[in-house]
This record gives structure tokens, sequence and C-alpha cells, in this order.
């Protein structure tokens, strides 16, 4: 019988997977994505409705563990400081996330010639610049040009939202003390845009936008997708690649829900399952000839692992500031202490965003735990009113540096519904992410109270923080010290790619999904460009 | 699998104690959330019923304090299923949102006359004034 056949896989329909198969079939090429979750419906969201933050105690929520559906994976976590974080489905985590769309910085890129630890990434941000400059267009970014953060760059698409309440007051602390801050850009549209509705500032992004207005790919990217000609196969459990006898990758097994295997071969695969799923399923693809996974000749597949330690600092003010007015991610951000500065007793640094705290039920997630007569009865009732409305968060992304210790790895029980092994990662904050957390959290409280915070709280490590899942695919020049070149291509496998973030090489101190596109748009680019590269023989 | 009518009583009575009534709020009965709040919330979430039965279960024939209090220390669980509903229900009372000011996740694009920024670009005019900050490599 005859095996259905593809000039190219891709596996998982996230933010990278869904470029590449955008532009692989833009440019005329047979195209199959597989991805093991579903599409989502509109009417699934509950971003418009009363039932919002219930729903995201179980149905919405990011960690898989938690949320359960046929779609997501079990993760072992048992040895993690960090849960991670994600959304198996059409989009992938775009689905779920706050949409903050920043660039790394040029510094990101060389953190061992600056700073000594480490490596420098074999390309530079310049070589990313004209892909950032794509997907800010792509996914309807809105944002303002000339951020003294960055080098010069051409402005987003979009204008920036208005500072609201919120904004203006977080500004107010940071103009005090000379601190910097720029209106934040985020993947939402702040004006009706492309595939895209204008935003309704519901702030409830993380739980899928029932406008679909959010940069989510399943917007922004599949509808284009599918009228090019790519195939979509959702429901879809790869459980590893085929491998032909040149060792060259021949093709994909997977499984539907109900355990019923097939097969689908091309010329070539491109992995996009991120941070956890890449190495998991590279792993599980181990042979004869590669009888430590799949790629993995340098022993560094599932290596590396860094998932942006997150701190939340919370201020808490007299008037009202409608905090529960959107966008979710950040009406600014501030990038005063995001380069290393050996005075501090660490390296690298973090950004912050300044954020709405949303609706009453979530604010009460803090109190979990908490004794009786603390967090209900009379107190109950004090705590609402002092909060709800009345209060911002800074969120602290902490640039956690690569350790090999930190990894994903096969666990020896623990199984998907298809019995298929997940993953296990082990995960430790390092001394120089823990003195790092403590001095962002510090100067974040001395920024609240220059806005005029009547109280604080503080959380130094959330552990439901993992939203980015990087580096255990890293890139680089040399086949001993890297899984992947420049390009994303596999360098023991030369018909095997990866465009995902596990191919970052440090975690940077941003919200990685603008680089992950911007990595995925040049890689892409650079195939189309150079088809030979598509044929199993080069 | 439903909420029979003492059931209710009993949930009503535990989640007063969680949420009592004050001089602008009211309690959780007052605010009826043992109703079609909590109707609709195991609607869609009919996994939790069990354990809110087994709390309430508990619950039948001790003080609602003290119930509460067996509950939270002895089992945790039971205690996060009826606490999460009670919470989540009292949120969701048009009189409780009115009361709180709280408008809820109401659509509100930014209008037209919202565009014009002039004030926020005069806020970031310090910022600008100060230079570059990236490090250059």
């Amino acid at each position: 019988m005859e095996k259905p056949q593809s000039d190219i896989i891709v596996i998982g329909a996230g933010a990278s997977g869904s470029i590449a198969s955008k532009h692989l079939a833009e440019a005329g090429l047979k195209v199959t994505c597989f991805e093991q979750g579903p599409e989502v419906n509109k009417d699934e969201y509950y971003g418009d409705q009363l039932e919002w933050e219930f729903m995201a105690h179980k149905r919405w929520h990011p960690n898989p563990n938690i949320r359960q559906l046929p779609g997501d994976y079990p993760i072992n976590v048992d040895e993690s400081d960090v849960n991670p974080l994600m959304y198996n489905a059409v989009g992938g985590s775009t689905i779920i996330f706050a949409a903050q769309w920043q660039r790394a910085t040029i510094s990101d890129f060389r953190v061992h010639s600056l700073d000594g630890v480490a490596d420098d990434w074999p390309i530079s941000y310049f070589d990313l610049e004209p892909f950032y400059d794509i997907a800010d267009i792509e996914m309807g970014v809105s944002g303002l040009g000339g951020d003294p953060a960055y080098p010069p760059m051409t402005a987003p698409p979009l204008p920036p939202f208005p500072l609201g309440k919120v904004g203006r007051k977080a500004v107010k602390g940071l103009n005090k003390l000379g601190w910097h801050w720029w209106p934040g850009p985020q993947a939402i549209p702040s004006k009706p845009y492309r595939n895209q509705s204008q935003c309704a500032r519901r702030g409830t992004c993380l739980h899928g936008c029932p406008e679909l207005a959010k940069g989510s790919t399943n917007i922004t990217h599949w509808p284009d997708a599918i009228k090019h000609g790519a195939n979509l196969v959702t429901g879809a459990r790869v459980q590893r690649i085929t491998t032909n006898n040149l060792g060259l990758a021949s093709g994909i097994i997977y499984q539907d829900f109900e355990g019923k295997e097939f097969v689908h071969e091309a010329e070539a695969v491109i992995i996009c399952g991120n941070g956890i799923g890449t190495p998991r399923l590279l792993l599980l693809s181990e042979n004869d000839k590669y009888p430590n996974g799949l790629a993995n000749s340098s022993g560094l597949v599932g290596k590396n692992l860094m998932m942006h330690p997150w701190a939340s600092v919370i201020g808490y003010f007299e008037e009202d500031l409608e905090s529960w007015l959107g966008p979710a991610g950040q009406l600014i951000h501030c990038m005063e202490f995001y380069e290393s500065d050996a005075s501090r007793g660490f390296v690298r640094g973090a950004k912050w965003s300044a954020m709405p705290t949303g609706g009453p039920l979530g604010m009460r997630a803090a109190y979990a735990g908490r004794p009786l007569d603390e967090a209900w009865g009379s107190e109950f009732h004090k705590e609402v009113q002092k909060r709800l409305g009345r209060s911002f968060e800074w969120g602290i992304v902490a640039e956690d540096l690569p350790d090999e210790n930190n990894r994903v790895l096969l666990d020896e029980d623990l199984t998907d519904g298809n019995g298929i092994p997940a993953p296990k990662i082990i995960y430790k904050n390092s001394e120089n992410t823990d003195k790092l957390l403590k001095f962002h959290v510090e100067r974040a409280k001395d920024a609240l109270i220059a806005s005029g915070a009547t109280s604080i709280t503080s959380s130094q490590l959330m552990r439901d923080c993992g939203w980015h899942l990087l580096g255990t695919c890293r890139m680089g020049e040399h086949p001993d010290a890297s899984v992947v070149d420049q390009w994303g291509r596999c360098h023991d496998v030369s018909n095997l790619y990866i465009f995902d973030g596990s191919t970052f090489v440090t975690s940077t101190g941003v919200n990685p999904t603008g680089t992950i596109a911007a990595i995925a748009l040049r890689c892409v680019n650079k195939m189309i460009n150079n088809p030979q590269a598509l044929r199993k023989k080069i | 699998m439903k909420i029979s009518s003492e059931e209710r009583v009993v949930f009503a009575k535990l989640a007063d104690v969680l949420i009592p009534g004050n001089d602008t709020m009211p309690s959780a009965s007052q605010a009826n959330i043992q109703g079609m709040f909590l109707d609709n919330l195991l609607a869609l979430r009919p996994e939790l019923i069990t354990d809110t039965k087994s709390a309430i279960k508990i619950a039948v024939g001790m003080p609602p304090a003290e119930a509460i209090k067996f509950l939270n220390t002895d089992r945790p669980e039971l205690f996060g299923t009826l606490s999460l509903l009670a919470a989540a229900a009292y949120f969701m009372v048009p009189e409780v949102r009115d009361s709180l000011k709280y408008p809820g996740q109401r659509s509100r694009p930014v209008l037209p006359e919202e565009e014009n920024q002039h004030d926020d670009m005069e806020l970031l005019r310090v910022v600008i004034k100060r230079g570059p900050i990236f490090r250059k490599v």
C-alpha cells in the first residue's frame, strides 16, 4: 500500500510550526502539519463569559498536568522548581500567551563574550532584525518605535495601547526614579488588522481570546496556510521520526487518540514542539543507528533547559486603577536593569512588565493555603475591596543561564494517553538566578513605592511560571557542542530541522515568542530559497 | 447527579462562614449562590460534584464554622472545592459586582478619542532625552 507523502512534514502547529507551514505552503511546497491538540472553536473561550475565572482553574489552566485535555501529555515535575506551562492545539501556546512581543537585545546574542558565561549565539541581533520586522507584521503587533533599550528599529505596524490608569501609575514611579520604560509591544491589535479583530481589552488573554483579536497563530497564520494548500492533521500524536538506511529522516509514525497507527513520509521533517516536546520526540526516535536519540551525537538533546523563572511584585493603591482592564500582557515595560552590572553580584538581568491584576477570583488565588481567618470570613471583603481594581503587578522575567543539569528526559513510568513515554524535567534555580530575582524584586518594590503604593506583596519565584521552554536543542556551529546549525538543520541528520524555542543558546531576559517567530521565519526563508536543502541526498 | 435542596441548605451555611455579610456586601446565602450560580458552575465542571457532596456530607450535623475548620485542616481537597465554588459563584452575582463597582471583563476597545496619546508621549519625553541604554557589542 502506498504511504501518504509530503514534501515536508511539520510537527507541531504552535508559533514556529504555523509560520513554517504557512510560508512553505505559499512557496508551493506540499506541507503536512501534525498537531496532537485540536482546533479550538470560538465558543470554547470563556473570556467574555461570567464563568471566565472559574474556567481558568481547569479547562483553561496553562499547566497541562492540571488541564489534562486529550491533546495534552503529562510531565513529571517532581524534580523541578518550576512547572512548565503550554497549550497543545492549533496555535499552540500562542492561544494562551500574554502576547508580550519583545525582541531580544543585542547583548543577548553575545553573553559569553560580554559576561564570560554561557555561550554566544551563532547569529546576531542584526541577523534576526529583518525577520523581527516581518514577524511584527504577521502577528499584528501594537507598539511604538524608538525604544532606547534597543538600536533603532522599524516601528510595529499598529499604534500602542493607551497607557491607561495602570500604565500611568507605573510610569509615575519610574519617572520619579529616572528609570527606563516604554509602551509595551504586544501581538494584540489596537485596531482591526488583517485576520484579527480589534482588541476589546477584556483582559482575559491568558485563557484564549474570545474576540479572535490576539495574535495567536491559529488566526494569524493558519487561514492563509490552508488557503495555500497546507494540510493540517489534528489529534495526531507523533511517536517517532523514522529514518532510512542512510540515516536520513524518512517520515513519521503517529497515532490518533484511539491508538490507531499511521505512517507519513516526506523529503524533510521540521520539528516545532518547543523546549519539551521537541527533545522528547528526538529521544523517542532512538534506533540502532541513533541509540541515544535522533540528532543527539552531542549528547545535548534535552539538556540546558531554561524556563525564565518569574517573580511577581504587586502594589496596592488608594485610587481606582480599573486594573481589570486589558490587555492582560503589559501596558509598559521597564529594562532599566536588563544589562549586566558587575556591582550587583550576578550577571545578566530581567525585563519587567506592568500588568493589570484582573478579576476578583484570580486575585484570590494568592490566598490558597493561607490561614482561614486571613483569607475568609470578615477579611474576605476587606481584602477584595482593597485589591480589586486598585493594584497592578510588576512581572519580572529573569534570564536563567544554560546548565546541562537542567534537562528533559523520558520518564521511566509516566506515559501519555497513547502509552507513549512522557517527559520528565529536572530544573533547579541557580545561585545567579536567585540573586538576580532578589535584586529585581527589591527594585520593583522601590518602583511601586515611588508610584505611591500603600502596600506591596511579592513572590520571588512562582512555581506555575514556566511559560518559556527553551534551550534543549541549542543551535551552534560545532556538532559536538550543539544540536542544530543556525538554520535549524540538525548536524547529525541533514534533512531534519528544528525551528522552535529549543534552539535558543541562552534564554534572553525577554518573552521569547517574538524571537522564536523570527528564527522560524529566517530558517524557513533559507529553506525556501535553497530547495536543494530539502532533498534527502544533501 | 444533582445537589439536593437539603444539600443546598448546608452548602449555603458553609459558604456564609467563608463569605459573611457586612454593611455593604451581602453574605453568600443572601446573594443566593446556592441556587442557579452553583448549578451553573457544577454544570461546567461536573467532576466537582462528588467532592462538593462529600464536603456537605461531612458538615451535616456540625456547626458550620467547625465544619469549615475541619475541612480546611483535615480534608483540604474538599475545602479547596467548596471555597472555589463559593467564591466563584459569589463574584458572578450581579448585585455583588455592583457593590464592588466591578463591571466584569467587558468589551472596551480603544476609542478614536483615546488614540490621541499626546499626554502619554509627554511622559516619555524624559526617557527619550536620556538616550540609548542598550549594551553595545
